[in-house]
């Protein structure tokens, strides 16, 4: 029961020359959702064209329900999947209504089935009044709203959404990824989502892949790659932060300006053959939440930007020796540039790279 | 630095007197509205002059049609019409979907030389095939002299079914070059959301992508029945009578001018309705494509289905293209010496300076056109423009000699006034001159160069018109920097289409042309009507390879 | 320096621009040197040679264009007075005298013109001639028809030759000035039995044009068939083997029918003296032979020789019936034809 839902091994997908899609592997469990994260031609999209059916792989295989759909010589087209599948552009029918946009994948059910479902759709996605109006009458959220009714109608077991809201404004986007994590969790709907906002992302999804360069780079929660980042590219990729340069003083301690860090577990190939441990170099993670103002601290730093938050301000801080950090410190320390304030390391686990 | 600003000051200035700017600024009398109705008028003007005789009395003339061959005429008229419908339909949209969408050997020379068939004129098609299949051709000839029989089971091709084939063989490329056009700038996007809801690829093609497209596709269709409607030498060659017959036969043979109109008028009428329901069918539908899709790969044949396109292909250039071409040639060889005349360079000058000034002026209109729609959305503008592509319904003669009658009368007005006040005879001011020939061209084909700008226009979202006014832009520069780069590929199509048919056609050019200007249609005209047929070949040859020029020009743009 | 700049975004300028551009397209037919104007149906290829050998023996400049006939009534209609053209000419005797009856052509004084051309193919106020004379008789297969067996048209009615005759479509004017003119002779009633015979007699549908018919003929498809002598020296010139031949009918009794290919001067003429001599020139022996010669059809003036192929055929008896008969009766013709079903 608790096999993955979706399986995909190792795949690889080729356009002309270049390698879209590089030895790529996931699995999702039903009722999970996935994401796809990273900047834009990493191959996300690609990744769930090939999932969708509509690219083939040259090696690898995809397993949807136990099911191969897609190896390097088969590939299963897309209509009998079962895949819904929400796009940028919504690819909504302008010849046909809202009512008869979603009705569309209900042709295997009887007229009546057809109907219940469709307003029960309507119901659930907040659009009842708008049935026999036409998509270019609707408003940007509105047709994002009919993009998924129609992909959920028949009931797919999984359900793909290629940068859902890109095309919507900021504010609507919370409050839309919010309903539509919503719908789906309420529906057990399995879905993988394709995205180039992180924010997005840790709304929606379960597991988020960080994808570079045809490979996903670390496949994890939010949580943990904010925290738990694998490497430089996840590191810079999700949340904000610096690098600072630190020496590995022992294989559990490295030091860095800001003072002496307890280290569970050095990168993998940290030590260098032939160097000794006292002159290997590292480079240490620190978030904004890492660093916590404290006036009374003897650690100094001028404030060289600043950016209001709200709540928080978001300090570009210079060290003594010349290293950058940011901080983020409750709005109510408003300091002007130029000022020294007082700071201090406040490191859970700490994160390093060789 | 400086000088920019100069620059900038003096075209503000400037741009003061623009009337596009006078027009922005009095909403009610625009001059977007203004022109739609002027060129409204321009061709309710000749429809005007053939409808206008409606109500005065033709003799018994109608009670004589009504009794004898009327019933027999529409009866025709209506299976010709749904036959070229059919037929245009299917094989245009079959050969759009097969280029437009999958990958088969040679599918880019195929999705252009499909459009070669629209350089041949169809009463030339219709000649060839009948001197090919008829019982006295050669495939007849051949199989009686093998067979020893007299083969009379042998399909007669002056029937209706001929009529229909020759027909859809000459206009199938209009749906062809719409629909197709409507395909590869649909993108697949619409078609993979079918997928997605678990439709194959057939399914899709008919409940999305055939709907989507359904204006262009609608577009062509409409061009090739009203071609198919005002069309006599096609019919004429296999003496199938239609309305359009009985509209020559009422006013060239029996002198009744009035009985003629009648006719002409009823079909007017038709063809007005057509175009209204045609409409109205898509009233609330709007077709802005969202996005093309990034993912266009096309869908690889492969085995025997590749084979089956290919030889489909084929099939159809063979008939439509390769056959008639191949006996024009040979008759073109044979008649060399003495059809050949040191005139010829003058008249394929003549045809292509014609035709490219035709289709220049007339593409212009229509995007003039299409662009005071988008400003105006209002009944009466859009009620204008479909009167401004009525000319395209009628009979070549019926409408050259409307196009002529209020040329002549204003000509003979003019050189009254010149009389009264100069005292001097000014002789004929406007016919006889090439100013009349465009006008008259124009008036006919508007209609073919309105239907692929004004498809074209619709899948530009407004959006681009209030964001490029909101940068304080005029409306004609929107029009220059925006629309019209925009529109290219479909300008390129309306362009080609009026360029080769106005080398084609031929009452319009004889009544109007100049004394002494004849183009390669004067010559056909000219051999045809002795019958010469064999003579007519040299300049049918020549007409269908200058109709080939703009068409391979044209495809160079859209292919990429 | 600025002001260049401005162009590109001044749209109207183009349109003024084009202004003295349409006007120069204007070309206006100006200079009155002594010249005439001709409408013609009759094309290009079969006029050019006569108005050449005109222009070298007058001096007088003849401007011609090209056009079905119905097309040039209606222009000269529409024209009125202000009319370029001098003469019309046409390919048949119907249209002339639809032109006369429509008061388009003016009655022609001229002594020579009466003398070279035959009253029964000129106008009777003389406002048209005919300049060439086009025998519509038959062309029977001379495989399957005994010659005895031919005689006349009105006999091709008779069930005899069912199944065995072709024709060309009657919505050509040849065939219906033939019409009209055995209406002239025998009156509607009797006139639509023998065209409602030819229906019936018919092997085929109606074909469009002469010489496919004769090529029908040819191949067997039927026996006989009603064309215009020309068309069959045409054809025999191309494929001399055809099994076909010419017959002349109606000897015994009104003639064979003829049309002509003729010419008016127009009532509003500028230059009627150069039209008459124009056509004065025309009716006259040296043009004569060209004009029918060029075409293989017979000189309407009767002095002058048909050339040798045409002469080949033999001698027969016109029908002398006046042509203008022949438009009189057209809508007549038609009617009946369409009465008869013949399409």
């Amino acid at each position: 029961m608790n096999s993955p839902l979706l399986i995909l091994s190792h795949i690889q997908h080729s356009y002309g020359e270049q390698t879209v899609v590089n030895d790529l592997s996931l699995a999702l469990k039903v009722g999970e959702i996935g994401c796809l994260l990273g900047p834009s031609g990493c191959g996300k999209t690609t990744v769930l064209r090939c999932i969708g059916g509509f690219e083939s792989i040259s090696s690898g295989e995809i397993v949807l329900k136990g099911v191969k759909v897609s190896n390097d010589r088969y590939m299963m087209p897309p209509e009998q999947r079962r895949i819904g599948m929400v796009f940028q552009d919504y690819a909504l029918f302008p010849h046909l209504s809202v009512a008869a946009n979603i009705n569309f994948g209900l042709h295997r059910l009887s007229k009546p089935e057809r109907k219940s479902r469709v307003n029960e759709l309507m119901q659930i996605v907040g659009l009842a009044d708008v049935a026999e109006k036409y998509p270019h009458e609707l408003s940007g959220g509105q047709q994002q709203r009919v993009a998924l009714a129609r992909a959920l109608a028949p009931r797919p077991d999984l359900l793909l959404l290629d940068e859902p809201f890109s095309n919507l404004d900021v504010s609507l986007r919370e409050r839309l990824s919010m309903e539509v994590r919503d719908i789906l969790s309420d529906q057990n709907i399995t879905a993988i989502l394709v995205t180039h906002d992180q924010h997005e992302a840790f709304a929606l999804a379960d597991k988020i892949g960080v994808m570079d360069k045809g490979q996903i780079q670390q496949w994890d929660t939010a949580y943990n790659l904010y925290h738990r980042p694998v490497n430089r590219f996840v590191a810079d990729f999700i949340g904000q932060g610096v690098l600072l340069p630190g020496k590995v003083l022992s294989p559990h301690q490295v030091e860095i300006e800001l003072g002496v860090l307890p280290v569970k577990m050095l990168p993998q190939g940290w030590k260098k053959p032939d160097i000794p441990i006292e002159d290997c170099k590292v480079d240490v993670l620190l978030r904004p939440d890492d660093i916590v103002y404290d006036d009374a601290s003897p650690l100094r730093a001028v404030i060289t930007h600043k950016a209001f938050r709200g709540a928080e301000i978001l300090y570009t801080l210079r060290l003594a020796k010349g290293g950058t950090v940011l901080s983020l410190v409750s709005s109510h320390h408003n300091h002007p540039i130029g000022e020294k304030i007082g700071i201090k390391l406040e490191v859970d686990h700490v994160v390093a790279f060789g | 630095m400086k000088n920019d600003a100069d620059v900038n000051n003096t075209t503000e200035k400037v741009g003061n007197f623009y009337p596009a700017r006078f027009f922005n600024r009095h909403p009610l009398i625009t001059g977007w509205r203004f022109f739609v109705f002027f060129i409204a008028a321009v061709v309710l003007i000749p429809v005007g002059v053939v409808i206008s005789s409606l109500f005065s009395p033709a003799g018994d003339i109608w009670q004589h049609l009504l009794e004898t061959t009327l019933p027999g005429l529409l009866y025709n008229t209506f299976w010709l019409a749904l036959g070229v419908i059919a037929g245009t339909s299917l094989l245009g949209v079959s050969l759009a979907w097969f280029t437009a969408v999958y990958e088969f050997p040679g599918r880019k020379f195929f999705s252009w030389a499909l459009l070669l068939p629209f350089a041949m004129p169809a009463y030339v098609t219709a000649f060839v095939m009948l001197g090919i299949f008829d019982f006295t051709g050669p495939i007849q000839t051949t199989l009686r002299a093998w067979s020893g029989s007299d083969l009379l089971w042998f399909p007669d091709i002056r029937s209706r079914m001929g009529v229909i084939i020759v027909m859809t063989l000459a206009f199938y490329p209009y749906v062809y070059l719409l629909a197709r056009n409507a395909f590869l700038t649909q993108g697949k996007r619409s078609l993979e959301a079918a997928q997605s809801l678990g439709f194959n690829r057939r399914q899709g093609f008919l409940y999305v992508t055939l709907p989507m497209a359904r204006p262009w596709i609608a577009g062509g269709i409409m061009l090739a029945l009203m071609e198919t409607l005002a069309d006599f030498g096609t019919v004429a060659v296999f003496n199938y009578d239609t309305f359009t017959t009985a509209i020559y036969k009422a006013w060239f043979s029996m002198f009744s001018l009035s009985a003629a109109s009648q006719l002409a008028s009823l079909l007017i009428i038709i063809v007005f309705i057509l175009i209204l329901l045609e409409q109205q069918l898509r009233a609330h539908m709007r077709y802005a494509e969202t996005k093309r899709s990034q993912y266009a790969s096309r869908i690889k044949l492969s085995g025997w289905r590749s084979w089956a396109v290919i030889g489909f292909i084929m099939a159809v250039l063979f008939f439509a293209f390769l056959l008639p071409v191949s006996q024009l040639v040979f008759w073109a060889v044979q008649s060399f010496s003495a059809g050949f005349d040191q005139r010829y360079a003058e008249f394929l000058w003549h045809s292509l300076l014609l035709a490219a000034f035709a289709a220049f002026i007339t593409c212009m209109v229509a995007i003039m056109l299409v662009y005071a729609a988008r400003r105006h959305h209002d009944g009466v503008t859009r009620a204008a423009i479909r009167v401004a592509n009525m000319g395209y319904a009628l009979p070549g003669t019926v409408l050259a000699v409307g196009v002529f009658v209020p040329i002549a009368w204003l000509d003979a007005r003019l050189s009254e006034l010149a009389a009264y006040f100069f005292q001097i005879d000014t002789g004929l001011l406007i016919q006889g001159t090439l100013a009349t020939m465009l006008i008259a061209f124009m008036t006919r084909f508007l209609a073919v160069g309105h239907f692929p700008i004004d498809s074209a226009m619709q899948r530009i979202t407004r959006n681009i018109d209030e964001a490029a006014r909101g940068l304080g832009l005029s409306s004609l520069t929107i029009l220059r920097k925006i629309h019209i780069p925009v529109l290219r590929s479909g300008i390129f199509t309306a362009a080609t289409l009026v360029f080769v048919d106005v080398m084609k056609e031929m009452p319009i050019t004889l009544m109007t042309r100049p004394f002494g200007w004849d183009t390669l249609a004067v010559r056909i005209f000219e051999m045809t009507s002795e019958g010469e047929w064999e003579q007519a070949a040299l300049p049918a040859v020549t007409l269908v390879l200058a109709g080939m020029i703009p068409i391979v020009l044209f495809l160079r743009q859209t292919e990429k | 320096m600025s002001r260049i700049y401005i162009g590109p975004r001044s749209n109207f300028k183009y349109l003024f621009a084009a202004i003295p551009f349409f006007v120069s397209l204007m070309v206006l037919s100006s200079a009155h040197a002594e010249q005439v104007v001709v409408y013609s149906a009759r094309i290009e290829q079969l006029i050019k040679p006569m108005f050449d050998a005109f222009t070298k023996d007058t001096g007088v400049q003849v401007k011609y264009t090209t056009d079905n006939e119905g097309a040039l009534l209606a222009r000269l209609k529409a024209e009125g007075k202000n009319t370029p053209a001098d003469i019309l000419i046409t390919t048949d005797a119907g249209n002339l005298w639809e032109a006369a009856r429509a008061d388009l052509l003016r009655p022609v004084d001229s002594e020579i013109l009466e003398k070279n051309i035959p009253p029964y193919l000129r106008d009777p106020q003389n406002r048209w001639f005919g300049l060439s004379v086009r025998a519509r008789t038959l062309v029977y297969n001379t495989r399957n028809v005994n010659i005895d067996d031919l005689s006349t048209y009105e006999d091709l009615a008779n069930p005899e030759w069912k199944g065995r005759l072709c024709l060309r479509t009657s919505k050509k004017v040849y065939n219906q000035s033939l019409v009209a003119m055995m209406i002239a002779e025998h009156g509607e009633a009797k006139t639509e039995k023998i065209v409602r015979g030819w229906v019936a007699n018919l092997a085929t549908d109606p074909v469009s044009d002469d010489t496919r018919a004769m090529e029908f003929v040819a191949a067997g498809r039927c026996d006989v068939t009603l064309v215009n002598s020309y068309y069959y020296g045409r054809l025999m010139k191309k494929t001399p083997e055809l099994p076909i031949a010419i017959f002349w009918p109606n000897q015994n009794s009104s003639g064979v029918h003829v049309n002509v290919s003729g010419a008016g001067i127009t009532k509003f003429s500028k230059n009627p003296q150069a039209a008459t001599k124009l056509l004065e020139y025309l009716s006259s022996e040296k043009a004569q032979n060209l004009f029918a010669d060029v075409n293989m059809e017979f000189p309407a003036n009767p002095a002058v020789k048909s050339d040798a192929t045409v002469a080949s055929w033999g001698d027969f008896k016109q029908n002398s019936l006046n042509l203008a008969k022949a438009g009189e009766l057209q809508t007549a013709a038609i009617k009946l034809m369409d009465r008869a079903g013949y399409r």
